[in-house]
């Protein structure tokens, strides 16, 4: 009862958790672990993001100030930037024919579509299918997402783009698409064994999203109104259901490799004893036996572990207090 | 020196033989205090191997023993003696022990390197070496007693306890013969019982000497009794006699030491051979370690002296006018009467003294100067000195000799600032307010010096019994044996009877009596004679006389000897009989011959009352020890070090002028502790620099220049800090070294700055600063095209420009710099913080204006700078850290070293390093470049609008397109005669529409303008041309095309000059045509000048609006550099007419297009 309450992204995050590789049903302490963490985490990247508005002397966050946080991490910028480019295209899109894709580009909405639809070379349905449909979509100006760090704000004048320059794919973009395909790559190897159904299944999960079309929802979840002053625009709301899903994919995928780990070393443990005892005690299997192997899902402690590794603070942020002593104070780390 | 093997082999045999001889010699007399002695000589004397042994080892105990018969006597006064100064037990022992240790091994130290050191003067080698000899000589005999010894040594050791039978000695008076111990023993019952059982070995009860049980430590029980007889022979160690010592070269006047010493002898003898101890222990003083820290007590204790001195000063100038006065109320006392007359001429004398005082300084200042050398200075000083003596008196015989001993005695007293500082003052009854319940004749050095100065003493008795006092009553008074004063009492005491000898034994007398006796005894015819110069030296008659005289003044005084009123201060009269019974205060029989009759003050009784007082005193001294208690635990720790005699003496001997140094060196230092700059230097003194002179070349004496004056301070090397310092040729830096130096090192910085590089000045051509150079300029450049961009935006949107808006940025370029250009000189040291600094700060702003900063403020940059330092220190120390660690896990290979560093400050692996160039320098240039040349192109555009988006709308709006002239397509004419001028190859025309750059000539012409100024700023020199006036003569030399002008112009001016002529009445000639210079247009009237075309006021042209529209068409695209000096050429044409108002643009877009 408490649960539905308080966490209400269950089903999504399941869905998430899902498409990153954790293949049986987490319980709902893990789920609702990862929910308060992603709360935390959005409400993190809220928080220093009206502080960049408020530094810039506005008091509305822009899509710029979020991705000003996440800056370092320059491959999912890029893939942000796509992102936000494509849904620039469906805009227009939408506007001069009404309808006529629009089916097509909520497919392409979800957070995980944007991988998918740059380039879903290894996916054999829906992927190529959408291939096609992107190239005839380019001739809807893509308008580039420009970042104001970028080298030519550095300057008073910019010149205007011509088409051509537009086109041009710059070396951001290339290892956006690197990235992107690592990331195709991976999801086609989980999902080469796939049936059909299952295959539906994992796509319909890959469009999981803690915003899209759940907008309301998301501000009340995560207090948007208590912690900004104004509205966010709904690329911030988009932005975030982007960097939500990152951020539960990340988690689980470190939580995933903590739980392989961990059984590795207990299997190890183990399988000196379990020898002996195979071998005394050689069963015959049954219909209704436990199936064998009985994989175990990503329990709380994997997810606390992995939080703890992924806050770590690392040397470079320690680098100038090295040999000058006193506490180390550190914000919470965005995922 | 294999003659010294012993001394490395410890040969205790022949140690103790040495010992023994060393103490025949009174070597040991000088070094250690009385009671180690006495200690030292009764283990001597005992003779025994093993005790020696265990002595010289360290491994025996101190246990006194009681004289049953001492203690009979006197209880309560023997304890006080011994252990004041020397504790039972293992410890103190030990000290002495090192002590002789040290003592023994010095001889062969000082044999070694005898033939080394001059033999003229070095009598003591001399003798060491002899003695030396000696004891190798007697190695046979030695030898047998070792061996007997040495056998039964192990066998001792076997079987423990061993009990030694020792052979205790109540020294009498003829102890010192320690040869022959065996006769001299037999006079007591017991030494004789003892040994008999020298070879019996289980005798407990009488056993003198055990080991414990455990610690294999021999116990040395110590009769008291040798002690006491030590203090007894004190005064007369001066005249000592050995008989058996032919080493010795000190006077040896003294008969044998049963027969009391005479007081004459210790006068020459005793106390020569005292101060000769005393030179060489201040000669033997640097091998001593001393540190400075009882320096600051030294200089507070003199500090108080000179207080007092002051006092006495004062004190007895107001009894001079006291006595003065006295002697005006014409006092009938003869006595009086003498004091005052004396008082005058003291009065006289001290101006005397004070006169010779600054002779003394002046003698001293220019010692240099003068060629006599001490000696003669020192007896030329003293022959003038005596004949001024202060205490002369025709009237008072023998008082100039006594007093000025006396005086001498009491000043070295009070100078002994070790101890003498409680006993310069009365105590005062705030200080201890019972004191005159118990002490009834209180005394101190102040008044014993005051009653000097007022010649209330007669005689050397009186004297000496009243310093003699001030320690006694100090020792009734601080009855607690551990009470700190008494130590210094003792001391003092010891000094004292040292120094007492010194004063000759005179009683002073009126000349008019002497005169009587005199008369009495050429009567009498006796033996004695009085010595012509009238004063007594040491007759029998004199002395006679001085008793009858002295029991005149005081009769209830007691003839005693001199000697022995140590021993009754000391309270511990010994049964002997020979030995002075005096403690109860009987005359002694006048047996010797000689012996001299003093009377002595009531010491004894005092002394007496003071024991029946003591128990109440008890009370009292523990207040004032509570009080005192910090006095007292110094007062310890200067009892510890008092153990060794050399530095005593050197302490007592140095205190004046260690305070004296002191007190010169503390002025250096302000009242808050901090070196003061203002107080007045250290100076060299052309003296002090000949002692430290003297100091190192030690063939001479080193007190020897000491004893030229009296007040003389013995030289202290170490103290001397500015003395020593070598003299220097330094005569200061004038103007004109200043200058050739500084040429020198400009010469020196000229000729290397050809040669090499500055270290601050980075190469532009390769490497990271390369790049980022390329980077910045590049950005810069970039800027530069912003700024025409910017400019025609705001052309196109603005109506006016302001000239300001349209000068363009200032953009310098960037040069390295020589941080510190003076860093190539030698004598400048680049590894400084200041310049190293200023370096990292140029490469932080590099870095900064790499990443697109124009500018920073100061403080931000500073900043940077500092946290790059922080972090490369950080980086440094870390690296620093792991080299030097001394973990078991330190890291082997410098590579991991460095790895682990760069990693422990944020740099993951030195990749990251790499990508950081290649991603943020390298790349950047390209993308730089690229953002460059678009920008270029766009800037084109710009300045001339290509065809596409041109279409119909262009034209509705503004009347620009007549003046553009882009109509005339339409019309298809050469309307401006552009092709036919052939201006459209010029300017690259395709159609004969006006190009929009030359609309801009406003926007050129003040560009131009701006720049001109900022050439002409330039080329200053240029700037003073100024075109001289034609003449008509000058006409003919102009180029063809003007001479018809210039005709003209002659004419004109002709008219015009006549015309100037007429209004003043002058001639009408002309002048010679080389004078007749031709006007020009200022100088015509008004309306004959040429009238420039003018729009109406109200026909104002509008600038340039909008982006005019020409439907041009242009000729494939050149550079624009090419196009600029084609522009400029334009403008060129355009100022000749200039100095129209700017808005006259309509005129001179005609008149350019006539031109054209």
């Amino acid at each position: 009862m408490s649960a539905d309450s308080k966490y209400k992204y269950r089903v999504e995050i399941q869905q998430m958790m899902f498409v990153s590789g954790e293949s049986v049903d987490p319980p709902v302490e893990t789920t609702s672990l990862i929910e308060d963490i992603v709360r935390g985490q959005v409400i993190e990247i809220l928080l220093q993001s009206t502080k960049t508005a408020n530094a810039r002397g506005t008091k509305s966050i822009a899509p710029e100030d979020v991705i000003f946080i996440i800056r370092h991490d320059r491959a999912k910028v890029n893939r942000l930037r796509t992102y936000l480019s494509w849904k620039d295209v469906r805009k227009n899109a939408k506007d001069q024919e009404a309808g006529g894709t629009e089916s097509f580009m909520e497919n392409e909405a979800g957070p995980g579509g944007v991988a998918g639809g740059v380039g879903a070379t290894g996916t054999n349905l829906p992927g190529a299918a959408g291939d096609s449909k992107v190239l005839s979509l380019t001739k809807y100006k893509k308008s580039k997402i420009r970042l104001p760090w970028e080298l030519q704000f550095m300057f008073l004048e910019q010149h205007l783009e011509t088409a051509e320059e537009n086109e041009q794919v710059d070396d951001e973009e290339k290892a956006a698409t690197i990235a992107s395909l690592k990331r195709l790559k991976m999801a086609d190897d989980r999902t080469r064994n796939m049936t059909r159904q299952e295959y539906e299944h994992w796509s319909d999960c890959r469009q999981a999203s803690f915003t899209f079309r759940k907008a309301k929802r998301f501000r009340e979840w995560a207090q948007i109104a208590q912690l900004c002053d104004s509205r966010p625009n709904d690329d911030v709301i988009d932005i975030l259901g982007f960097l939500t899903f990152e951020i539960v994919c990340f988690l689980t995928e470190e939580a995933m490799e903590i739980k392989n780990s961990e059984e590795r070393i207990i299997q190890s443990k183990r399988s000196a004893q379990e020898q002996q005892q195979k071998e005394t005690i050689r069963k015959r299997k049954y219909l209704f036996d436990k199936p064998d192997e009985f994989s175990k899902p990503i329990m709380p402690h994997h997810i606390e572990e992995a939080w703890r590794r992924l806050q770590n603070s690392d040397f470079k942020h320690r680098a100038l207090r090295s040999f000058g002593g006193g506490v180390l104070k550190t914000r919470t780390r965005l995922i | 020196m294999e003659k010294l093997d012993w001394f490395e082999r410890t040969d205790y045999g022949k140690l103790l033989s040495l010992a023994r001889r060393l103490n025949d010699d009174k070597f040991f007399d000088v070094f250690l205090t009385e009671y180690q002695l006495a200690i030292l000589q009764y283990v001597i004397s005992l003779d025994k191997l093993q005790i020696w042994e265990s002595f010289l080892e360290g491994n025996i105990q101190l246990l006194y023993k009681c004289d049953t018969e001492t203690a009979k006597d006197s209880e309560s006064a023997s304890a006080d003696a011994p252990e004041l100064l020397f504790e039972e037990g293992q410890v103190a022992l030990r000290n002495l022990a090192f002590n002789v240790r040290y003592l023994l091994w010095e001889m062969g130290v000082d044999f070694y390197y005898k033939d080394g050191m001059e033999e003229d003067n070095n009598h003591d080698g001399d003798s060491y070496y002899k003695l030396i000899e000696a004891v190798n000589d007697e190695e046979d005999i030695v030898s047998s007693a070792a061996a007997v010894d040495g056998s039964s040594k192990p066998e001792i050791l076997a079987k423990l306890p061993k009990i030694e039978k020792p052979i205790l000695r109540n020294l009498n008076d003829d102890y010192d013969d320690d040869d022959d111990e065996e006769e001299d023993d037999d006079d007591e019952a017991r030494t004789e019982n003892n040994t008999d059982k020298m070879q019996v070995d289980d005798d407990n009860s009488t056993s003198e000497f055990k080991f414990l049980a455990d610690s294999k430590v021999l116990v040395l029980e110590v009769p008291l009794s040798i002690f006491r007889d030590r203090a007894q022979q004190a005064p007369t160690q001066a005249g000592y006699t050995k008989a058996k010592s032919p080493l010795l070269t000190v006077n040896q006047n003294n008969g044998r030491a049963s027969t009391p010493a005479m007081n004459s002898t210790p006068t020459t003898g005793g106390v020569g051979s005292g101060l000769d101890d005393q030179e060489r222990l201040i000669r033997d003083s640097y091998r001593i370690y001393h540190n400075f820290e009882y320096d600051r007590k030294t200089l507070i204790k003199r500090r108080k002296l000179e207080l007092s001195d002051e006092r006495l000063e004062k004190n007895s100038k107001d009894n001079n006018n006291n006595n003065n006065k006295n002697n005006n109320n014409n006092n009938g006392n003869d006595l009086k009467q003498n004091g005052s007359t004396e008082s005058l001429i003291m009065g006289f004398e001290v101006g005397n003294s004070s006169l010779l005082k600054h002779l003394l300084n002046a003698i001293q200042s220019q010692r240099d100067d003068i060629d006599l050398n001490d000696h003669e200075l020192r007896s030329l000083f003293m022959n003038v000195r005596k004949n001024r003596g202060k205490w002369a008196n025709d009237e008072r015989v023998g008082q100039e000799e006594l007093y000025e001993a006396c005086e001498k005695v009491i000043i070295e007293l009070r100078g002994y600032t070790e101890h003498s500082t409680p006993f310069l003052n009365k105590v005062s009854k705030r200080e201890a307010p019972n004191y005159a319940l118990i002490i009834k004749k209180p005394m101190d050095l102040n008044t014993v010096m005051k009653k000097l100065k007022n010649f209330s003493y007669t005689s050397k008795q009186e004297f000496v019994d009243d310093v003699m006092l001030i320690w006694s009553n100090c020792l009734t008074y601080n009855a607690d044996p551990k009470h700190f004063l008494r130590v210094h009492a003792l001391a003092m005491q010891k000094k004292a009877m040292k120094l007492i000898p010194s004063i000759p034994n005179i009683v002073v007398r009126k000349r008019s009596e002497i005169e009587k006796e005199e008369n009495e005894l050429a009567d009498n015819e006796n033996g004695g004679k009085p010595k012509a110069a009238g004063h007594i030296s040491s007759t029998g008659k004199s002395l006679k006389k001085g008793r009858k005289r002295s029991r005149e003044g005081q009769g209830q005084h007691h003839p005693i000897k001199l000697e022995e009123n140590d021993v009754s201060a000391l309270g511990s009269p010994i049964p002997d009989g020979t030995a002075a019974s005096t403690a109860a205060g009987t005359p002694i029989p006048n047996e010797e011959t000689s012996a001299v009759k003093k009377p002595i003050e009531d010491t004894e009784e005092v002394e007496e009352d003071d024991a029946e007082e003591e128990d109440d005193d008890d009370d009292e001294d523990e207040d004032d020890e509570r009080i005192n208690n910090e006095n007292a635990r110094d007062a310890e720790a200067e009892q510890d070090d008092e153990i060794d005699p050399e530095l005593i003496a050197w302490r007592s001997m140095t205190a004046k002028s260690r305070a004296h140094y002191c007190a010169q060196r503390a002025e250096m230092f302000g009242s808050d502790g901090k070196l003061c700059a203002t107080a007045p230097a250290l100076l060299r003194k052309s003296l002090n620099m000949k002692k430290f002179i003297h100091y190192l070349n030690p063939t001479q004496a080193l007190s020897k220049t000491s004893n030229l004056l009296v007040n003389d301070e013995p030289y202290l090397l170490e103290y001397d800090v500015s003395d020593g310092v070598p003299g220097l040729e330094y005569k200061g830096i004038d103007e004109h070294d200043e200058e050739k130096w500084e040429q020198h090192l400009v010469d020196i910085y000229l000729q290397l700055s050809t040669k090499e590089d500055s270290p601050f000045v980075l190469s532009q051509k390769s490497g990271l600063n390369k790049l980022y150079v390329d980077n910045i300029s590049q950005i810069q450049e970039i800027r530069r095209i912003c700024f025409k961009i910017a400019l025609i935006r705001q052309m196109q949107t603005q109506q006016f420009l302001h000239h300001t808006q349209m000068k363009p940025p200032e953009i310098e370029t960037l040069k390295e710099v020589d941080v510190d250009p003076v860093s190539k000189l030698t004598n400048h040291d680049p590894y400084t913080y200041k310049v190293q600094y200023g370096a990292l700060r140029r490469s932080i702003a590099k870095v900064i204006m790499q990443t697109g900063f124009e500018s920073t403020e100061p403080f931000a940059i500073n900043t940077m700078t500092q946290v790059a330092e922080k972090f490369l220190c950080g980086l440094i120390k870390s690296l620093k850290t792991h080299t030097e660690t001394t973990s078991k896990n330190k890291l082997k290979s410098s590579r991991e070293v460095i790895l682990l560093s760069l990693l422990e400050n944020g740099i993951f692996k030195p990749d990251d390093l790499y990508t950081f160039v290649k991603e943020r320098i390298i790349k950047q240039q390209q993308k730089l470049f690229d953002l460059h040349t678009k920008l270029k192109n766009f800037l084109k555009e710009l300045l001339r609008p290509g065809l596409e988006n041109m279409n119909e709308k262009n034209f509705d709006d503004n009347s620009d397109l007549f003046v553009t002239g882009d109509f005339l397509n339409e019309i298809g004419d050469d309307f401006f005669g552009l092709k036919e001028l052939g201006l459209d190859k010029e300017y690259e025309l395709m159609s004969s529409s006006m190009p929009l750059y030359m609309l801009h000539t406003r926007l050129h012409n003040s560009f131009s303008n701006n720049n001109n100024a900022n050439r002409r700023s330039k080329y200053e020199d240029l700037k003073d041309y100024e075109p001289g006036n034609l003449t008509a003569s000058s006409i003919k030399d102009q180029i063809g095309i003007l001479k018809p002008f210039y005709t003209k112009l002659l004419e004109r001016s002709k008219v015009h000059f006549v015309k100037q002529q007429k209004k003043k009445n002058e001639s009408t000639e002309f002048p010679p045509d080389d004078k007749l210079l031709l006007i020009e247009d200022e100088e015509l009237p008004q309306k004959n000048r040429n009238i420039r075309p003018r729009l109406p006021p109200t026909g104002k042209i509008s600038s340039i609006k909008k982006k005019v529209v020409a439907n041009a068409m242009f000729l494939p695209e050149v550079d624009e550099d090419m196009i600029i000096p084609k522009q400029e050429q334009h403008d060129d044409a355009g100022e000749e007419e200039d100095g129209a108002d700017d808005n006259d643009l309509a005129s001179e877009i005609s008149k350019e297009l006539l031109v054209m």
